[in-house]
């Protein structure tokens, strides 16, 4: 009697977790697993060509998939973006524009969480292409002085990365943590959060069918869609829904630590960032830092880890852009650019009001 | 398989060096501590049983005192030395040192060890069956606090080293139940509890909600990681064919503060009160030395949970509560009614409540984030309501004191109905429905399995297909939640 119990209940236990890696594998939403069925490629292209924009929905497409396709056709601009969901919405296209007394026209190659490894591959692949931009403008986090804070990139694209560090003569002495990668593939396709993820996204295709890359109607910029918007110059319009519960919902006064556990910076990390900076100004490209602002609540929280970090980063930030001669905008601090607290999305996205006035903050 | 074929020296010897490579795990440099506590005490053991000296007192005495002396090393030093720089203005600077894992714990069951032996209460004394007493790692991390006289019997015993299904097939069950409560409920109610007790940190004043959601949520924490670790200690053990004493056993649903702490880490409690209480003189001196040793048990019961003057108060709080308790019972005397159906259920919400707010103490990092929360509680830092409200009250609020940032702002925007719901899930589990003492009340879970309350038939578990199925859905729900999961509470005691 024992023994059957055993068996079915092993059974069973095995079947919930082959059921949680089979969903993960086959919808897959972040696309770690498999080629997504529509191509990031031709999302660029259409992207490129469209008028008000693509959807662009967060569980079907990779985003560092597309804005790698994006930077290798970068084309004429004077300036291309690349950082984190913070510099997401920094755009010529909209009517909001930012950045409009340095930068005529905008491509944004920003990508969520973007880690040190996804700004020197990005930029890479930008200034490799036929026609450089003028100025490369990096959003500066608070967590981007680490190698090897995160692994996404490894999926979208580890061969760029390599590539560039080939360029900046430092193969020899990184490693590409290919095997903590593939350790990090294998234990998420036990994961119960990316489970639910691959869930709603069966759900989701459940009642609409497969995906297809759609264009976005005209729409009001200050109200959004029904899901969130790459407008062509690879900035985002968030959806209707994440722009209104923005304005609902308060923003904690305490906020999760975002990346920034652990040491502040890791100086192997900036002595590549210098390195990585120094050879974009020899390809005659001009590099510039900007910092966007998290929210006074944070500020306000002593103990923040987030806060903490800033604190030691952001002088760094400002005393490397001395010692390789390069502008920095903006601050992590919301006084300085001006924004008040309800110019926030979360704890650590300021809306585009607030980001446009980092246009007048070069300090 | 080793224990099938015979070889039961190879079998307990594979599991003492488990158990060890477990305890190494975390930290190899403190191996040699726990195994320099093994051979002291079961020398001072064997000399005590084998009546080699005649000053079996002074005997006694040293190895208590050693225990004391590196729990007291580990754990206090620093506390000690904080305090005295700052009674007497001294700058006297310790280097901080790294609490060893479970040493409360391997030193109370020791210390518990040497007392019988001195009693003449425990015979056997096999090394390799007192090295596994100590280091079985089920319950070597966080109790139960198991006594010789316990575990030596069951471990003397042949059929214990071979592999019994139905003994597999209840620990497997217990176990998995126990991992659930831990990685889906407990880490779920962390979520709401901490950002309360870290905003409390840093200094902000926790509003009437939050407070309680915090607090609430902590009770449910404490209840759920301390419960699911107690499940999975006695899971793991019953797969070895050995049964632990049992060390929890529904305490919200105590209606007083008595009940409370014996269903609350009871072999914790019968420890305080073998070795500590009784020896104090007990209740045998008239009302006042009685009180007197409640408070200094729970005093010091306090200070095994850590080093700190939140688990000093907290264990003062509860003394004072059992006092009150005690008083009381003298007072209406034994001829008092019983409690009516409606007055047990106001016992146990009052006996809950009391408990939720000692925890505060017990989780605040110092007195001042405690002391906020409380003031929060008792609505003296204002009571902030959903932005939904503004337009409907507005008008009629004009002070501070209600203000329209969200339930808790503190948690987050939007958390307020999440919360209520977890919360009162969380309470309906720990009020309504049965433990898995009564689930499993067929099968002897514990050593002392006399205190099931009642037994539920319909639901009592059996090695059925039904109750395999669950059991494999809640085993395989709660290793898909192993991903996110903390620590558990009790490790750092």
């Amino acid at each position: 009697m024992s023994k059957r119990y055993l068996i079915i209940l092993g059974l069973f236990a095995t079947l919930v977790l082959s059921a949680a890696v089979s969903v993960n594998i086959v919808y897959d939403p972040a696309g770690i697993y498999r080629v997504s069925s529509n191509s990031s490629k031709e999302y660029a292209n259409r992207l490129i060509q469209s008028h008000h924009g693509l959807f662009f929905k967060s569980h079907s497409w990779n985003d560092r998939k597309i804005k790698i396709e994006l930077a290798q056709s970068v084309g004429e601009v004077d300036c291309v973006i690349i950082g984190s969901s913070h510099a997401m919405q920094l755009s010529s296209f909209r009517k909001k524009s930012s950045l409009a007394e340095m930068c005529e026209k905008i491509f944004n190659l920003a990508v969520s969480g973007a880690l040190l490894e996804d700004h020197i591959a990005l930029s890479f692949a930008a200034t490799n292409s036929n026609q450089k931009p003028n100025k490369i403008i990096f959003c500066i986090d608070p967590w981007v002085f680490h190698i090897g804070k995160g692994l996404a990139w490894q999926n979208a694209y580890p061969d760029v990365y390599m590539n560039a560090l080939k360029e900046l003569e430092q193969v020899d002495t990184l490693t590409t943590n290919s095997d903590k990668f593939n350790s990090a593939k294998l234990s998420n396709l036990l994961s119960l959060e990316y489970t639910i993820r691959s869930i709603k996204k069966a759900m989701f295709l459940a009642a609409n069918g497969k995906e297809s890359i759609k264009d976005a109607p005209s729409f009001d910029e200050e109200v959004g869609l029904e899901d969130s918007v790459l407008l062509p110059d690879g900035s985002i319009i968030y959806s209707a829904k994440k722009i209104d519960n923005s304005k609902v919902f308060p923003i904690p006064l305490i906020e999760p630590t975002y990346l920034t556990e652990g040491t502040y910076y890791d100086l192997n990390a900036l002595d590549l960032y210098r390195r990585h900076i120094r050879s974009l100004i020899n390809k005659g490209v001009t590099p510039v830092f900007l910092l966007t602002p998290y929210h006074p609540n944070v500020w306000a929280n002593i103990n923040s880890k987030n806060r903490l970090t800033m604190e030691v980063v952001e002088p760094l930030i400002r005393k490397l852009a001395n010692q390789l001669e390069i502008d920095v905008l903006g601050s992590f601090d919301p006084k300085v650019i001006g924004c008040k607290p309800n110019e926030f999305m979360d704890f650590q996205h300021a809306t585009i009001d607030c980001i446009i006035r980092i246009k007048n903050t070069k300090l | 398989m080793i224990g099938k074929k015979g070889h039961h020296r190879i079998a307990i010897s594979w599991l003492v060096g488990a158990s060890l490579f477990f305890y190494g795990w975390w930290n190899p440099a403190y191996l040699g501590l726990i195994l320099f506590s093994i051979l002291f005490n079961y020398s001072i053991g064997v000399m005590l049983v084998k009546k080699v000296w005649s000053h079996e007192k002074s005997l006694l005495f040293i190895g208590i005192s050693g225990n004391i002396v590196l729990l007291g090393y580990f754990k206090y030093a620093n506390f000690f030395v904080d305090n005295l720089n700052l009674a007497i203005g001294l700058d006297f600077n310790l280097k901080t040192i790294i609490l060893p894992l479970a040493i409360s714990f391997f030193t109370f069951q020791q210390i518990a060890y040497l007392v019988d032996a001195y009693k003449g209460k425990t015979r056997e004394y096999n090394f390799l069956h007192y090295c596994l007493f100590v280091t079985f790692f089920p319950q070597l991390i966080a109790g139960p606090i198991v006594h010789h006289k316990e575990m030596m019997p069951q471990f003397a015993k042949d059929w214990v080293y071979k592999l019994n299904y139905d003994h597999l097939a209840i620990g497997i069950t217990i176990f998995a139940v126990g991992l659930f409560k831990k990685v889906v409920l407990a880490d779920q109610f962390a979520l709401y509890a901490t950002p309360v007790f870290n905003g409390a940190a840093s200094g902000e004043q926790s509003m009437f909600f939050e407070a309680w959601f915090g607090a609430l949520a902590y009770s449910l924490q404490l209840y759920f990681d301390f419960s699911g670790y107690s499940d999975m200690a006695i899971g793991l053990s019953r797969m070895f064919n050995i049964r632990l004493p049992l060390n929890f056993n529904s305490p919200y649903k105590a209606s007083n503060i008595i009940d409370f702490w014996r269903r609350w880490h009871i072999t914790l409690s019968a420890f305080l009160r073998e070795y500590l209480y009784i020896p104090l003189g007990g209740n045998r001196h008239g009302k006042f030395i009685r009180y007197r040793n409640i408070m200094a048990t729970m005093l010091l019961g306090g200070l095994w949970h850590g080093a700190g003057w939140n688990f000093i108060i907290w264990g003062g709080l509860h003394g004072a509560y059992l006092v009150l308790n005690h008083s009381w019972r003298t007072l209406i005397g034994t001829s008092a009614v019983p409690l009516g159906k409606f007055a047990h259920i106001f016992m146990i919400f009052l006996t809950f409540i009391a408990v939720t707010a000692a925890w505060v103490f017990f989780r605040a990092e110092n007195m001042d984030a405690a002391m906020s929360i409380l003031s929060g509680m008792i609505g003296l830092n204002g009571i902030s309501l959903p932005n939904q409200f503004y337009p409907f009250l507005s008008h009629m609020v004009r002070s501070d004191y209600i203000i329209f940032n969200g339930l808790a702002p503190l948690i987050g925007g939007g958390a307020g109905k999440v919360t209520i719901c977890w919360l009162v899930g969380g309470l309906f589990v720990v009020w309504i429905l049965p433990n898995v003492q009564q689930w499993l009340t067929h099968y002897s879970l514990a050593l002392d399995s006399s205190r099931n309350e009642r037994q539920i038939s319909w639901l009592s578990w059996r090695p059925t297909k039904v109750w395999a199925v669950m059991a494999g859905l809640v085993l395989g729900f709660a290793l898909l939640n192993l991903k996110k999961t903390s620590q558990f509470l009790y490790f750092q005691f």
